[in-house]
């Protein structure tokens, strides 16, 4: 209980503090404070799958993603922007703003109906039809596959439409690269480490919290690692690979899900029998593809140097 | 003919994976064979199209459950009659769109590349949300939508259309945010997400009240309803042609659709006259505010843009004509309200994809150098007219069927205050439109300027224009399509 409460107030505080922070890093530094208190929160209301993914996207990625945006702000205006965002009368106003919403949900969960449907018993009652044990995962790519296919295809857009404005950019900034013999060192040892645990996250996924984009996320942090360090990618620079990396996750998922469509059946209906194959084989291909997806977030932002990325694919 | 459609499987999950398909297959290849690929799926999207009104004919509203899951555990589909209207717009709407597209992109070749796969997953969002009854999956289907319109309207990397575009965002996310609170809220009283299922349910306490009032917050937000328009007319108006189209004339209506079905499908127990009086009051608004600004602008598609905002105010009508009258005036005001969306869409389409031409002949955006369009360029001034009569609401256009209806519907149920802003907002839209003509006819030039838009690019909107207005000559069939979606009757 008084951790709980302790929680709370360390949320708020590092909250209050990436709003009123005068330095922009500094913001970014609690912005990933809290991703990682936010993912404890998720552990103390039991939802291990939540915590898994806050940390790994809300905190890791997306700190990276922010850190990697600062580097490429010009240091004049990020204080203009910060000016503009600090007037008394605006602040004032957000934060009764804020208080008003709390307080009529507040007011919202005292006043709740009783839900007279009970959703997760009716998932652990189907759970044997689903053809994988753990409920989140079920729910996910079973009872409401098309979501997940539908969020998939978000995250791909939002990878298409950065890749469209960094291939419309004209001016490339220089390429982010750390140089630290340390880092050098320690890669050798971590690099296939989180590939073993990428893959386990995703083969636990069938009966246990972890899942295709909890391992996504860990395959994207090794690759933004690698970039960082300037060890070589794989096929890295070469655009139709990436092309084909990119489409291949919704690709199989689309396909698989219609192959009881084509036979008579169901759109999303995996093959009697195969329930369990299919879900991995989706799961397997939606962890390469979502990995290749979040760290292209990652490279979307600055334009690497080379010609072949850039200039390549008739842009 | 009829025992074959009966023998079909259903096709209603392809009206999504075909899209899907489109968009992955284009991703893959980039630019090459972009106009076959574009050419086979669309082919094969109204061919499914009318396929399924077939069926809907001879089966009545259908419904599929996806994965083979019931509700309330998995998803359906569903398509009734107004889902049935919005689903053939959108087709109509987005063929001619991606036909004016094929060539007006050949002046920008960088943007090629992503339009196609943007708009395949515009076009699938869509029509998901069109065929969606669960409010999470309609919250994906948002998702999916407001991404691909924001990087729609980025495509050219210009910084005009960069700050549209980070602005559009801003806007798209804090709607789905508020929409998605209620959604948790709905979800944490109710159990359950299916619209159907859970309109007999919902009761006036104030955990629904307030997930009433957020979703319908992000929603207003995303239809760009006054006075939460603001970000609207620089992403319409700063968009390619193609884009600004399909942006004004399908995808700002796709948050007002879920806001009907959240209103007066699921919440009709819950809503109260004095709140739809306030939203017919916000629709007022934006009808006289967007009238006001749209003939203030200079350039030709800000002008165009602004319309957008009044011609949504008249959507808004549609809750005080529905909630707390009798039948009568409830139908009415259902079949003017849907008749209005699908004639916005189609002469809205119409008028930015010829504004977009005429842009184009002046090669300057703003409407004084409209002068002498009229003699040299009579053809592509043609969809413009054309568009403008249905906006105005003039008779035998679309626009002005569902704008009869309207006004029928608030003297049926004395609502007389409603007639001022249908009556105001057509005067302001005829002296907006007006406007253009008359720079059209004014005449300073002898010689001709101008660069001559390709026939496809006059004909795709020339076509979308005649469908506006035969819409209104030809309203019968709409309106008895849409009366199917109205099973309880009014209030």
């Amino acid at each position: 209980m008084i951790l709980d409460w302790l929680l709370a107030g360390a949320l708020i505080g590092t909250a209050a503090g990436v709003l009123l922070t005068r330095d922009l890093y500094r913001s970014v530094v609690l912005f990933i404070i809290f991703g990682l208190l936010m993912a404890l929160v998720w552990v103390r209301v039991e939802a291990p799958d939540l915590a898994l993914a806050e940390a790994a996207i809300g905190a890791g990625l997306t700190g990276v993603l922010f850190l990697d945006a600062l580097g490429h702000l010009n240091p004049d205006k990020a204080a203009a922007v910060r000016q503009k965002y600090r007037q008394p009368l605006l602040s004032g106003l957000a934060f009764l703003l804020a208080l008003g919403v709390t307080g009529l949900l507040w007011m919202a969960l005292v006043d709740s109906p009783q839900p007279g449907v009970h959703l997760p018993e009716i998932v652990d009652q189907q759970l044997l039809a689903s053809g994988v044990e753990h409920p989140i995962t079920a729910v996910l790519l079973s009872f409401r596959a098309y979501d997940t296919l539908l969020e998939v295809a978000v995250i791909l857009v939002a990878v298409v439409v950065g890749l469209a404005l960094r291939f419309s950019q004209e001016d490339q900034p220089a390429e982010t690269q750390v140089l630290s013999p340390l880092l050098q060192k320690m890669l050798v040892w971590l690099l296939p480490l989180m590939l073993m645990v990428a893959i386990y996250l995703l083969w636990i996924g069938s009966y246990r919290s972890g899942g295709a984009f909890q391992a996504a996320a860990v395959l994207a942090a090794m690759a933004v690692l690698m970039r960082m360090s300037g060890t070589p990618i794989p096929g890295h620079s070469n655009l139709y690979l990436l092309r084909i990396g990119l489409v291949v996750g919704l690709g199989l998922f689309l396909l698989l899900g219609s192959v009881d469509l084509v036979s008579g059946g169901n759109f999303l209906a995996w093959p009697e029998g195969w329930e369990k194959a299919s879900i991995l084989v989706v799961e397997g291909a939606l962890t390469f593809s979502l990995g290749m997806l979040l760290f292209s977030l990652f490279e979307a932002s600055p334009a690497p140097k080379q010609a072949s990325m850039t200039r390549g694919g008739g842009a | 003919m009829s025992s074959l459609l009966q023998e079909l499987p259903q096709l209603l999950p392809w009206l999504v994976i075909l899209p899907l398909f489109w968009a992955l297959f284009s991703l893959a290849l980039g630019v090459l064979y972009r106009h076959w690929i574009a050419g086979v799926f669309i082919f094969l999207l109204l061919a499914t199209n009318l396929i399924l009104i077939g069926q809907w004919l001879l089966l009545g509203d259908l419904y599929y459950s996806l994965g083979d899951w019931d509700v309330p555990l998995g998803i359906q589909l569903r398509l009734d009659g107004v889902a049935l209207a919005m689903v053939t717009v959108t087709s109509l709407v987005t063929a001619a769109c991606s036909l004016h597209a094929s060539t007006y992109l050949d002046d920008y070749p960088r943007a090629q590349q992503y339009f196609w796969p943007l708009l395949a997953f515009t076009w699938a969002s869509l029509n998901v949300i069109w065929l969606s009854a669960d409010l999470f999956n309609l919250y994906v289907g948002l998702e999916l939508l407001g991404l691909s319109a924001v990087g729609l309207v980025a495509l050219t990397g210009q910084t005009e259309a960069l700050g549209a575009a980070l602005r559009y965002l801003y806007a798209a996310l804090l709607g789905s945010l508020a929409y998605l609170l209620g959604v948790a809220l709905i979800y944490s009283g109710y159990g359950q997400l299916d619209l159907p299922a859970l309109s007999g349910l919902l009761e006036s306490d104030a955990s629904t009240r307030l997930a009433l009032a957020l979703m319908t917050l992000g929603l207003l937000l995303k239809t760009a309803i006054f006075p939460l328009h603001i970000w609207l007319p620089p992403a319409h108006g700063k968009a390619l042609p193609p884009v600004s189209a399909l942006l004004s004339a399908l995808v700002v209506k796709a948050s007002f659709y879920i806001l009907v079905r959240l209103w007066l499908e699921a919440g009709l127990q819950v809503v109260v006259p004095s709140a739809a009086q306030f939203m017919g009051a916000l629709g007022a608004g934006a009808v006289f505010w967007g009238g006001w600004m749209a003939w203030r602008q200079t350039e030709l598609k800000m002008l165009v843009a602004y319309s957008t905002v009044a011609q949504l105010g008249y959507l808004m009508l549609i809750f005080p004509l529905m909630v707390g009258v009798s039948p009568t005036a409830a139908q009415l005001a259902w079949e003017g309200g849907w008749l209005q969306l699908i004639a916005h869409a189609l002469a809205k389409a119409a008028m930015f994809l010829a504004a977009g031409n005429l842009v184009l002949a002046m090669r300057r955006p703003d409407i004084i150098g409209l002068h002498g369009v009229g003699r040299f360029l009579p053809f592509s001034l043609l969809g413009f007219g054309l568009a403008g009569v249905s906006i105005m609401g003039l008779p035998p256009s679309g626009g002005f069927m569902a704008k009869w209806l309207l006004l029928q519907s608030a003297l049926a149920s004395g609502q007389w205050w409603w007639l001022l802003v249908l009556a105001g907002g057509s005067a302001l839209s005829a002296v907006y439109i007006f406007k253009v003509y008359q720079q059209c006819y004014i005449e300073d030039t002898e010689v001709d300027n101008f660069r001559h838009p390709s026939l496809l690019l006059d004909l795709s909107s020339i076509t979308l224009a005649l469908l506006a207005l035969s819409l209104g000559i030809f309203s019968a069939w709409p309106q008895a399509l849409l009366a199917t979606a109205l099973s309880g009757g009014g209030v």
